[in-house]
Order: structure tokens, then C-alpha cells, then sequence
């Protein structure tokens, strides 16, 4: 077992052990406190040697897109993350990583980390059925219930909203299929809920959410369940792939197979908790449109 | 220009499932989806290149109870909007 350094932070991220190795101790002692529920004493999948170089003003505001995994180039085992803010190697075979943050690339942290999540699952051949999701989760008896939707639909509302129940994140989740099934795992990767649970949960139904005048819960297509429903899956490419179809064709895939297996509605709901009436009186909705 | 001898095809750069008879598409920069009613995913899946928007639309009246009138206006109406979004390629026929 590799010891624990003081300038490390060993995190858990769903099934994945990973070791962000910072030049600056300071940041090893923040990253441990900002993730601390999600704090591993685990081997590692992969050790990344982490290089941050900032100058006076990076950390105010980002103008770097939400779509960062997309501006990447790659040569060997060398990429290159929005025109050289954030660069390294990869070798996977002697499971370690280096990578350099420059500038305003420090905002483009933690979409760097979704990189790595997936970099590791599809090396450990669990890529195509486990996926990064922009969501809030919450376990009530057992029963995991997702709650998807953009910036600003709700996520960290429904999370305040639920706190006599388990929250497992307000921001990102994990939805894997296990055995057959599907689950939903937390993720390090939270908004502005503190009191997340690194915990997972079998999935009993995806909501599509907005806030709304009164409560409801509307059934609606496939068609349109996946068209926005993919829009949250999180990209999910790998840090050295070039074959950007590929991952839209997994997460394509992924929506289309979600949306035979588990039951999915659009929420609309009111900024209190009653919308866990309605969510509670969904075993008797059968073939109404509205609750 | 677009014509009833035209020739689409799909283009290679993007995503598509049929999910539940209606065809979502996926561009692969990632910042485009779209969405197909059923005659419209039934044109998507002929437009493999082999075949003309005249032969599609007969194809679309044997499938649909549309008039081949009806079915030549939908396949140019079609093909014109998804061309113009880059998602169909179009080639006159010799």
C-alpha cells in the first residue's frame, strides 16, 4: 500500500481511487478538506502528479466554456486542454499522470477530473454502462431518485428540500448499471449543498425537473427523454482518445438503455417539500398525464 | 440546389438512434440535437446515398397514406432544411 503524503489527496470518485499529488502541500490540505467525504485510503488507479501555475487575477471569474473536454488535442501520450491551459501525460500502464494547470485552466479543474473518472472506468472496461450525470440524487428508503435538469432547473433546491432523507450530491452523479441493474452513486463533485453522502442507492426513477406553479409530474416520450436527458450526461472521453463519435455513440447509447430500464417524468415543483407527496403517490400513477 | 433527383445521404459527423420509431440525432461537436418525426426518420433511414428523394418519396407513399404529391413536398421539404443544417449531404444524380 503506497503511504498517504501530506501533499495528497486520495480520492474516491463512485469505484475509483485516484491520487491527485500536489506540487504545493497547501493545495493537498485543501483539496482534502474540500472533498472530505469522499477522502480514500484505497490504492490508487492512477497517481497524478499535479502542477499549478497561476498569476494574479486567474482565480477571479472563468471565461473558459462549459465544453473544455471538447477543445482538446492529443499527440502520443501528451494532451492539451484549451490551447495549453491545462496539459500533461498519461501513462496508463504505470498508472501515472502529470498535468499542468496554467492560468484560468484552474477553473477547468474539476471538468479535468471527469476526464480522469472516465479515462479509469474504460480502462477498467466498465465504460459503456457508467456515466457522469448533472444531477441531484437523494435516497429515501432505499430507493434512489434522480433529479436531472440544466443550470439553474432546481438541484441544489430539491437537495435543501430533501434533507430528512439521504442526499447523496446536488451537482454530479454516477448512474451505472451493476449486476443488471442500475444505480446511482455520489460523486466528490457538489454544488452548493454541504451535507452530501458518499453513498449509492438502486435507481427507482429520473425526474427532468423545473421549477413550477404546483406540483407535477408529467410522463413523457423517449424520444424526448433522451434528447434532454443526454444534454446532462456528462462527456464522457477519456484523456487520450481522438474518436469523439465514440463517446457520443456510448452516452447515446447509455440514455437509450436508461430509458427502457428505469421509469422517467418531467417534475415540475414548488420550492418547498411537498413535491415528495407526489413523488410518494407515483406507484399509483399509471396512465394519468398529470399528478 | 435541391431536386426530387437529388441523392441524400447521412452525413459521418454525428450520432443517431431510433428510440422508439422517432430518430435523435447527436452532432458530434456536441452542441446540436435533433429530433425526427416518424415520416421524417422513415426519409432519414433511406437517405443512405443509394437512393433519390424520388424514390424515397414512392417508398414514403407505400409506408404512409400521403399522396405522392404530398410525399415529394415532405422528402424536398426535408431534405432542404437538414442539407441547410449540414446533417443530410446531398448529390445530384448523373
Amino acid at each position: 500500500m503506497l503511504p498517504i503524503e501530506d501533499a495528497e489527496c486520495r480520492l474516491q470518485i463512485g469505484d475509483v481511487c485516484c491520487s491527485l499529488r500536489f506540487d504545493d502541500p497547501a493545495y493537498g490540505t485543501y483539496s482534502r478538506k474540500y472533498f472530505k467525504e469522499f477522502i480514500s485510503e484505497d490504492e490508487p488507479e492512477l497517481i497524478l502528479k499535479i502542477y499549478i501555475e497561476l498569476n494574479e487575477g486567474d482565480l477571479e471569474g472563468s471565461d473558459l466554456p462549459d465544453s473544455i473536454l471538447l477543445s482538446k488535442t492529443v499527440d502520443g501520450n501528451s494532451f492539451d486542454f484549451h490551447f495549453g491551459l491545462i496539459k500533461g501525460t498519461l501513462d496508463m500502464e504505470e498508472r501515472r499522470c502529470t498535468v499542468t494547470f496554467s492560468g484560468k485552466g484552474i477553473h477547468g479543474f474539476k471538468q479535468f477530473l471527469f476526464s480522469v473518472y472516465y479515462t479509469i472506468v474504460k480502462q477498467n472496461r466498465l465504460g459503456d454502462s457508467n456515466f457522469l450525470v448533472h444531477a441531484c440524487a437523494v435516497s429515501k428508503e432505499n430507493r434512489g431518485y434522480v433529479f436531472s435538469g440544466p443550470s439553474e432547473s432546481g438541484k441544489s433546491t430539491i437537495a435543501g428540500l430533501s434533507s430528512g432523507y439521504t442526499v447523496l450530491n446536488d451537482e454530479v452523479v454516477i448512474i451505472k448499471k451493476e449486476n443488471g441493474s442500475y444505480l446511482v452513486n455520489s460523486t466528490p463533485f457538489r454544488g452548493d449543498y454541504l451535507d452530501n453522502e458518499n453513498v449509492s442507492a438502486p435507481l427507482d426513477a429520473i425526474f427532468l425537473i423545473r421549477h413550477g406553479k404546483k406540483n407535477i409530474i408529467k410522463k413523457i416520450s423517449k424520444r424526448e427523454f433522451v434528447t434532454r436527458f443526454i444534454k446532462e450526461v456528462i462527456y464522457s472521453d477519456s484523456l487520450l482518445s481522438t474518436k469523439r463519435e465514440d463517446a457520443f455513440t456510448e452516452m447515446m447509447d447509455f440514455c437509450g438503455s436508461v430509458a427502457e430500464e428505469v421509469p422517467f417524468y418531467e417534475l415540475q415543483f414548488l420550492p418547498d417539500n411537498s413535491f415528495w407527496n407526489v413523488i410518494d403517490g407515483l406507484d399509483e400513477l399509471k396512465s394519468e398525464n398529470e399528478v | 440546389m435541391v431536386s426530387l433527383h437529388s441523392y441524400p445521404a447521412r452525413s459521418d459527423d454525428l450520432v443517431w438512434r431510433m428510440i422508439d420509431g422517432e430518430v435523435v440525432i447527436l452532432t458530434t461537436d456536441g452542441n446540436e440535437i435533433h429530433t425526427l418525426n416518424r415520416v421524417g426518420s422513415v426519409i432519414w433511414e433511406l437517405s443512405d446515398g443509394t437512393k433519390s428523394l424520388e424514390e424515397i418519396a414512392s417508398l414514403i407513399c407505400e409506408r404512409f397514406d400521403v399522396s405522392s404529391e404530398e410525399a415529394h413536398a415532405d422528402v424536398l421539404e426535408f431534405a432542404e432544411e437538414l442539407s441547410l443544417r449540414k446533417i443530410l449531404q446531398i448529390a445530384e444524380g448523373i
